[in-house]
């Protein structure tokens, strides 16, 4: 049993609820994911990110569209759709119970 | 002064350096083999590129125009390694639960049981989705799993094809096992020859039965034109932990194939070229034909992610590395000479056989279309020469001619035929015409290698012919109704008292009758008048009917001249007369005391 491996496990879907929870404040690229994300310790190396977006694109979660940019090549920014948002609003509900649920368990039993 | 090399990274020049350029070009080598089997890895990669681009952008300027090695590295550094990828949440790999019990590792629903991921049940094994006998999941074109004739990549009919699409394996396993059902149970019957043996003696044209299976599945089976690429490497559905069998043209010594086969199932090469050797003794070159065939059909390793598949190594960062420096002299495209002088020759040859492999199946196509052809036809002219006559359209005369399998005579054939109400004979043609002109459709559609019925026209012709059995079926039981009883009409013919002391019996000769007439002898009277008791008898629907068709319907002539006696060799019918199976039985009543002469004809 790998520690590595429950890690990994940990952060799949957590990853992914925070990509969604960042382009849902607004249409976001890639780099300004990757500020967000590595500032918060969410990812170690920027290669991991785009395997990501293509799926959640692929699976209709997000939308993008092609601006130019003054300082390297065009960029894609990202939106998200329909299902994206109500994705995104099961995720946060998710999350909230799991929080709850890690909290109660993690907290010492109180003397009876 | 260093070398520069100009890239071109999602539309945008990068001048870099020559040390930072081998870098760059590995790694984003590891990153195309780390995604290649991710769904749109195209897009990834292009994604992963466009930010390269990006940050290579950011790091220069009009005073720092060149991307050195630093660059590079640091570029690394913030991207990952393929080997850090690996926190990427992954679609293809469920790990196994880890609790206790069950579901330890080799517990039923561990890893290694039947429910793991490789076990029996699981994603690998067998009857797992992956298996060979997995139902049901989506194929590689996420199309519900059917058996189909895959037109797009036959050779004949798309039969072995299908059957590989289905099993999900090599369509060319499919094809050598199909061959060698038809030719090896030929080729080992020799071996009867070493008596004693027995171990090739065969009861079964298993041959035959093959061919019929492939006849068989090429009517049943639904076409499809547009079906996925298939399997061209023998992995058996993923059985031998992803390796592929490709050759080996570095290790091998003459096309790869000992070397290839020796990593597919993880043994020494010496080994396989033994047994490949001693094989060639032993069962006098089949295995040199085997080795021939399998260097035809299988591929050579060129890719570094093909000779990493071929040894079973994880496509990962390390392994791409570890090949890259001991392949290293492969990058400008030399091979390791002089071993293979013989194999580069001979695999020459194969390339230019190809057209001749190519001839060949069209060779078989073509013989298969002229024997369907001619049956069909055949039997389409007999059917309908057959029809034509029972409606009188044409004279049966010509029918006899033409086909040697109605010998009937002029009236008896006219007079069976009278039984069948045209629309009976119609139905027949139809039920027995259909399949005749099926055959021949196939043999043209075989030839033009594309369908001649559509759809409708198919759908047309089955019910035509369903038309024709229920007609046929209605027909029959008709005339079974019309002969269900027997009876019989007896009279008796009186004949002249003969004079003289001897009576010649005497038969006409006669063309043409419906049944010979069966005689007994009875004897009479010695100075009575000989006499004929005749028993008509004929089929009918009722007793009466019955024989009034006897009575009716039978000519028969019995002539005294003298003391000669003719009788009638057979019966025949009256014109138009059905028949119902009439018989005559003569019993005659001979005086006693008298000479008998019986004439050749009469016994």
């Amino acid at each position: 049993m790998k520690l590595e491996n429950t890690q990994v496990q940990m952060r799949k879907g957590i990853l992914e609820f925070c990509i969604l929870e960042i382009i849902g404040r607004g249409e976001a690229y890639a780099s300004d994911m990757l500020e967000e994300l590595t500032a918060a310790r969410m990812i170690v190396v920027e290669g991991t990110l785009y395997p990501l977006l293509t799926r959640l694109k692929n699976a209709a979660l997000l939308d993008y569209v092609w601006k130019e940019s003054t300082s390297g090549p065009p960029r894609k920014y990202y939106t998200l759709t329909v299902a994206g948002r109500q994705f995104l609003e099961e995720l946060r509900q998710t999350w909230e119970e799991m929080a709850l649920s890690v909290g109660i368990i993690r907290q010492p039993p109180r003397p009876a | 002064m260093k070398k520069n090399i100009s890239i071109n990274l999602q539309g945008l020049i990068f001048h870099i350096e020559d040390d930072g350029y081998e870098v760059l070009s590995r790694y984003l080598q590891e990153v195309k083999a780390h995604f290649a089997s991710y769904q749109g890895h195209e897009e990834i990669v292009a994604d992963i590129e466009g930010r390269i681009a990006e940050l290579f952008t950011a790091r220069t300027s009009s005073s720092k125009q060149v991307i050195t090695l630093t660059d590079v590295e640091a570029m690394m550094a913030k991207m990952g390694r393929v080997s850090d990828f690996a926190t990427e949440p992954d679609e293809e790999e469920e790990p196994a639960p880890t609790a206790g019990g069950t579901f330890e590792p080799n517990g039923p629903f561990g890893p290694k049981g039947a429910f793991g991921p490789e076990g029996t049940f699981g994603k690998e094994g067998p009857f797992g989705p992956k298996g060979p006998f997995a139902t049901g999941q989506p194929t590689a074109d996420g199309q519900p799993r059917r058996l189909y004739r895959d037109l797009a990549h036959r050779k004949v009919a798309g039969v072995c094809a299908g059957l590989a699409q289905y099993f999900m394996v090599n369509p060319l396993v499919v094809r050598l096992a199909f061959l060698a059902l038809v030719l090896l149970p030929n080729v080992v019957g020799g071996f009867d020859r070493f008596p004693g043996t027995g171990l090739f003696h065969h009861h079964f044209d298993l041959g035959g039965l093959a061919v019929i299976a492939y006849i068989v599945l090429w009517i049943v089976l639904p076409k499809r034109d547009d079906a996925p690429t298939p399997i061209d490497t023998l992995d058996l559905g993923g059985s031998l932990a992803g390796r592929k069998l490709f050759r080996d043209i570095d290790a091998g010594k003459v096309g790869g194939v000992a070397a290839g086969l020796a990593h597919y199932f993880r043994t020494d090469i010496v080994l396989v070229r033994v047994i490949f050797l001693l094989g060639a003794f032993l069962t006098f070159g089949s295995t040199i034909i085997i080795y021939i065939i399998l260097w035809i059909v299988v591929p050579e390793a060129r890719t570094m992610s093909e000779k990493m598949q071929m040894r079973g190594d994880a496509v990962t960062l390390s392994g791409i590395d570890n090949n890259l420096r001991s392949n290293a002299f492969e990058a400008d495209g030399t091979t390791p000479a002089g071993s293979r002088s013989v194999g580069t020759f001979l695999e020459g040859a194969a390339r230019g056989a190809q057209p001749a492999v190519n001839f060949v199946g069209t060779l078989i196509r073509w013989a298969a279309a002229a024997v369907l052809i001619t049956m069909g036809a055949s039997s389409l002219i007999g059917v309908l020469g057959f029809a034509g006559a029972a409606l009188g359209i044409i004279s049966s005369e010509s029918v006899i001619h033409t086909d040697n399998n109605f010998r009937f005579g002029d009236e008896s054939f006219n007079s069976v035929m009278h039984n069948a109400q045209p629309w009976g004979i119609v139905a027949a043609t139809l039920l027995a015409g259909i399949p005749a002109l099926a055959l021949i459709l196939l043999g043209v559609r075989l030839v033009l290698r594309r369908s001649v019925l559509g759809r409708t026209g198919g759908l047309l012709l089955l019910a035509l012919w369903v038309l024709g059995l229920v007609g046929t079926a209605m027909a029959g039981g008709q005339i079974f109704r019309d002969t269900r009883t027997r009876a019989t009409y007896t009279t008796t013919r009186r004949l002249a008292p003969v004079p003289g002391p001897g009576i010649v019996l005497d038969s006409r000769n006669m063309e043409d009758f419906m049944e010979r007439t069966r005689f007994s002898l009875t004897p009479a009277d010695s100075g009575a008048a000989p006499y004929v008791e005749e028993e008509y008898q004929a089929r009918g629907r009722t007793q009466n009917s019955a024989r009034l068709t006897a009575q009716q319907s039978i000519l028969y002539t019995v002539s005294q001249q003298d003391s000669t006696i003719t009788f009638d060799q057979g019966i025949t019918l009256r014109e138009n007369a059905p028949y119902r199976g009439q018989k005559l039985h003569l019993t005659l009543h001979l005086p006693l005391g008298k000479t008998y002469r019986l004439m050749p004809l009469f016994i």
